[in-house]
């Protein structure tokens, strides 16, 4: 229950000093943040804060311009294209606010595709999905294409697919943008459990203090800056369970 | 946790996953594939035809020296259907860029993106090659019947030690074409697999120019196109051949031997080519341009600014079209004087001979031309919902359909004139605008005589007038096309 | 929103007595304040008088004599024009959160301003956090999982309003001192 304090040795995800620039658009000017296993950590900021682009650089799908990003202690924002590609379908789970499905797949191939891009086999990779899909109260759309369900629906899948290779950490970008209250809560209620009990790092970006309250840590950007890391309150009001 | 590569079986569902503009796609890079294997298994067949074979209905068959040019010109034939192959490969596009995206986002690395994208190909293009097959020996089978004709036979005699090439005109059996003679099958093999491999192997090398990411692929697209040196090289080579003769004084190649000639002729045209092929972008950039500038309506605004958009899109089918109206109107002119040395042609292999080429142009500029339309088509449907939403704001249909027509007409019609001028110019060139023969009299005095070559302007003419009759005949057809796909209601889809 | 529109509603399933009903109001709004029961007394008395409550059956066990009170049909008439009613949106802003930042500004500075915004803000999210552990806890009831969403919801939209109120004051800082 207490997780006050925690040792260094407990971060697994560390971005020290991160700049990033869209052509001459400075969108992070110099970020550092320490995530340790297991948080739930919201990241909030007006829009054009670089919320986004500091989860893509913690994700490894974009390289900071400078600063390092440390996964578990290795750089990996030094790794190339591919290895930090590698790393989506074993260690990291995406999940971002739409279109990320693929349409013409179904809802259980979908949720194996990183299995089988990791050299899973067909029908384990899919046994594992429908577990999942299972999971998530959306079993029975295991045959059906993304253009055939709700917004709601799509994004439970789209978790259960961020989350079907058992990742260490998941990063979620927007995940309820485009979906009501009562859909977006079901999501995040759905994402957060099946986070914390397999331990997994939840980073969620958002603009919806509600969404942030789900989690136990908001960092808040602001002009490419963190304005403010509530980790203090790590210790009282961030205790888990 | 496996971090290994996506097996063989994973990457093949992978690639074939697809909807409906996948399908089509696929289709049409099968049939593309199956023409290339028809015409290479072909050209493997003539090849292995020799004077014991046949006879045949055509001269040019029975003729074995002129096998070589009917192999190099079913070899050729290959470019436009690459052509066209490479148009095709980028409908539906859009869809296949998301799913790509997809993929990568849930962690293949280019590489896996880049092995899905050649297995596509490959499978399509090795399901056609077995198509091709399959049709050349359905081919053998239903044309193994000979006909009774009337056709040229060659006969060889060796007489003293030297050969005498005799030819007569008889009736009887003959082969329409040599199924009699079968190549050698490793090279049928060959060439069956030959071909998918290679189609992959372009699958591969498109993919360089472009990058997918999670977000969604990124052309890297030169934007302006190359303007100077096409220029150069079209010009040049144009003139080069117009003047070969004083060329080849001046470069003191005149009295080189005539291997030297060929290649020096062969190397200009290939320039000449090149530069047409590469002038096309700034032409249709250019012309784009003009057009957008002084329009002072909608359609020609809408046309002139989608060209200097996109003006590779525009070049890459046209291009395969104007370098078979080069060659067909050097062919023209080649026949014009071909025609005057062969003025007694009493058994009319001459005439065969030429029409045999100008069916060989004919397919080709229709495989190019289509592949110029589907160009234009792929263009329509990636444009689909903003043309939708211009429709629903109330553009009138007439306006677009005038755009599109203007938009594949406009890089053709400049680049075909030219193309026409310097194929007639060239051929003119190097092989003379006037023919001198000997005539003996009737008193016996030999004198020399100098015919001018006439030149073919009706057949030139023609050669300008299919090429963009045809492209936009075809284009015409595409115009009810572009009504179903700009319904408005495409706007409400995802 | 009165107290008496409560009761009635309250009283609407069958008769009660004072302390009764306290007990019922305190466990079906969980969230709001504990009601004392003589303010409960007072408004039944009032209730009576009105004549939309009258007195039932009276109890007689060990300790004081304890009055059960039933709803009248006016009384009935009266909840239901109440639940058919629309209740007005507040035409006047007396929030103690708009008022407190600008007496900072004014009295303090906006240096001062932007800390009290920064510190409310975070006193907003940890109740926030507490309250959307309630809602998504799958053991709570209905009538908890409504009252908290409906607290969320506005803490949510206090906010929104203070984010908005950050970027203001700091414009309007940049803007003094350039």
């Amino acid at each position: 229950m207490t997780a006050s304090a925690a040792p260094a040795a407990d971060v697994v995800l560390d971005a020290r000093e991160l700049v990033r620039n869209y052509d001459r658009t400075p969108a992070l000017r110099g970020v550092s943040l320490a995530v340790r296993a297991g948080e739930v950590v919201a990241i909030t900021g007006p829009s054009g804060s670089g919320k986004s682009t500091l989860l893509h650089c913690l994700a490894g799908i974009v390289r900071p311009d400078e600063g390092e990003v440390r996964w578990q202690g290795r750089r990996i924002d030094t790794q190339s294209e591919a290895q930090r590609s590698r790393l989506r379908r074993t260690e990291f789970g995406v999940l971002f606010q739409f279109g990320q499905l693929v349409p013409e797949l179904t809802a259980a191939e979908n949720v194996a595709l990183p299995l089988l891009l990791a050299g899973t086999r067909r029908r384990t990779a899919l046994g594992t999905a429908e577990g999942w899909l299972d999971r998530f109260g959306v079993a029975e759309l295991a045959g059906k294409r993304p253009t055939e369900m709700s917004g709601g629906q799509a994004q439970r899948v789209a978790t259960a697919r961020a989350l079907v290779t058992g990742p260490a950490v998941l990063f979620a970008d927007e995940p309820t943008g485009a979906l009501d209250t009562l859909a977006g809560e079901q999501v995040l209620v759905q994402l957060t459990r099946a986070a914390r009990e397999s331990g997994t790092t939840v980073l969620v970006v958002t603009h919806d203090a509600k969404v942030a309250a789900h989690a136990d840590r908001e960092v808040v950007l602001r002009d490419g800056l963190i304005e403010s890391d509530d980790q203090a309150l790590l210790g009282a009001a961030g205790a888990r369970r | 946790m496996s971090a290994g590569t996506p097996d063989w079986r994973t990457t093949l569902w992978l690639a074939t996953t697809g909807g409906r503009s996948d399908r089509v796609r696929t289709a049409l890079t099968a049939v593309g594939a199956a023409a290339a294997v028809l015409a290479l298994l072909a050209a493997a067949t003539v090849a292995a035809a020799g004077p014991e074979d046949g006879p045949y209905t055509s001269a040019v068959l029975n003729e074995v020296g002129l096998h070589v040019g009917v192999v190099i010109a079913l070899v050729l034939l290959c470019v436009p259907v690459l052509a066209f192959t490479g148009q095709c490969s980028r409908i539906g596009a859009p869809a296949r860029d998301h799913r790509l995206a997809a993929f990568r986002l849930s962690g293949a690395t280019p590489a896996d993106v880049v092995r899905v994208a050649a297995a596509e190909t490959g499978a399509a293009a090795g399901l056609g090659a077995l198509l091709g097959l399959g049709g050349y020996l359905l081919g053998r089978v239903l044309l193994d019947e000979p006909v009774t004709t009337s056709f040229v036979r060659y006969t060889v005699e060796v007489v003293d030690g030297s050969e005498n090439l005799s030819r007569e005109r008889v009736t009887g059996p003959a082969l329409r074409l040599p199924v009699d003679v079968l190549p050698a099958p490793w090279l049928v093999a060959l060439i069956v697999v030959a071909v998918p491999l290679l189609a992959a192997l372009v699958a591969v090398t498109a993919m360089r120019r472009v990058r997918t990411t999670p977000f969604g692929v990124v052309r890297l697209a030169v934007q302006r196109p190359v303007r100077v040196l096409p220029a150069v090289l079209f010009v040049g080579g144009t003139v080069a051949m117009a003047s070969f003769g004083a060329m080849l004084r001046a470069t003191g190649l005149d009295e080189s031997q005539g291997g030297v000639q060929t290649v020096v002729f062969l190397v200009l045209l290939l320039a000449t080519a090149a530069g047409l092929v590469l002038g096309t972008a700034a032409l249709s950039a250019g012309a784009g341009h003009l057009l957008a500038r002084r329009a002072g309506r909608p359609s020609l605004l809408l046309a002139g600014r989608r060209l200097v958009a996109a003006p590779f899109q525009a070049s890459r089918a046209g291009a395969a079209l104007l370098v078979v109206v080069l060659v067909a109107a050097g062919a023209q002119a080649f026949g014009a004087l071909v025609s005057l040395m062969a003025a007694d042609d009493v058994l009319g292999t001459t005439a065969e001979a030429l029409a045999a080429v100008d069916l060989a142009l004919v397919v080709a500029g229709v495989v190019a031309a289509v592949a110029v339309v589907v160009g234009a088509v792929e263009g329509l449907l990636s444009r689909r919902r903003s043309t939708a939403a211009l429709v629903a704001a109330g553009v009138p249909r007439g306006v677009l359909g005038r755009a599109l027509l203007l938009e594949v007409l406009l890089p053709v019609v400049p680049a075909a004139a030219l193309a026409t001028a310097a194929g007639a110019l060239a051929t003119r060139g190097v092989f003379g605008t006037s023919l001198e023969s000997g005539r003996v009299d009737a008193d016996g005095v030999a004198s020399i005589v100098r015919q001018a070559v006439p030149v073919p302007w009706s057949g030139l003419a023609v050669v300008l007038a299919a090429a963009v009759l045809g492209v936009a005949l075809l284009a015409l057809l595409t115009l009810p096309l572009l009504r179903r796909t700009t319904d408005p209601a495409e706007l409400a889809a995802t | 929103m009165a107290l008496a529109h409560v009761i009635l509603g309250l009283l609407a399933g069958g008769e009660r007595h004072g302390y009764d009903l306290k007990r019922q109001h305190d466990a079906r709004f969980p969230l709001a304040r504990p009601l004392p029961a003589a303010q409960v007394y007072a408004t039944l008395d009032r209730l009576q008088r009105d004549g939309l409550v009258a007195p039932g059956a009276v109890e007689r066990s060990g300790g004081p004599d304890r009055t059960a009170y039933g709803v009248t049909p006016a009384g009935r008439a009266e909840l239901e024009r109440w639940l058919d009613d629309v209740e007005g949106p507040e035409p006047f802003v007396a929030s103690p959160l708009s008022v407190k930042v600008t007496l900072a500004l004014l009295a303090a500075g906006d240096d001062a301003a932007t800390g009290y915004l920064r510190r409310q803000r975070a006193a907003h999210l940890a109740r926030m956090r507490e309250l959307t552990r309630t809602v998504t806890d799958p053991g709570t009831s209905i009538a908890a999982v409504l009252a908290a969403g409906y607290a969320l919801d506005h803490l949510d939209a206090d906010l929104r309003w203070i984010d908005t109120a950050l970027s203001r004051v700091s414009a309007y800082s940049e803007e003094l001192r350039s």
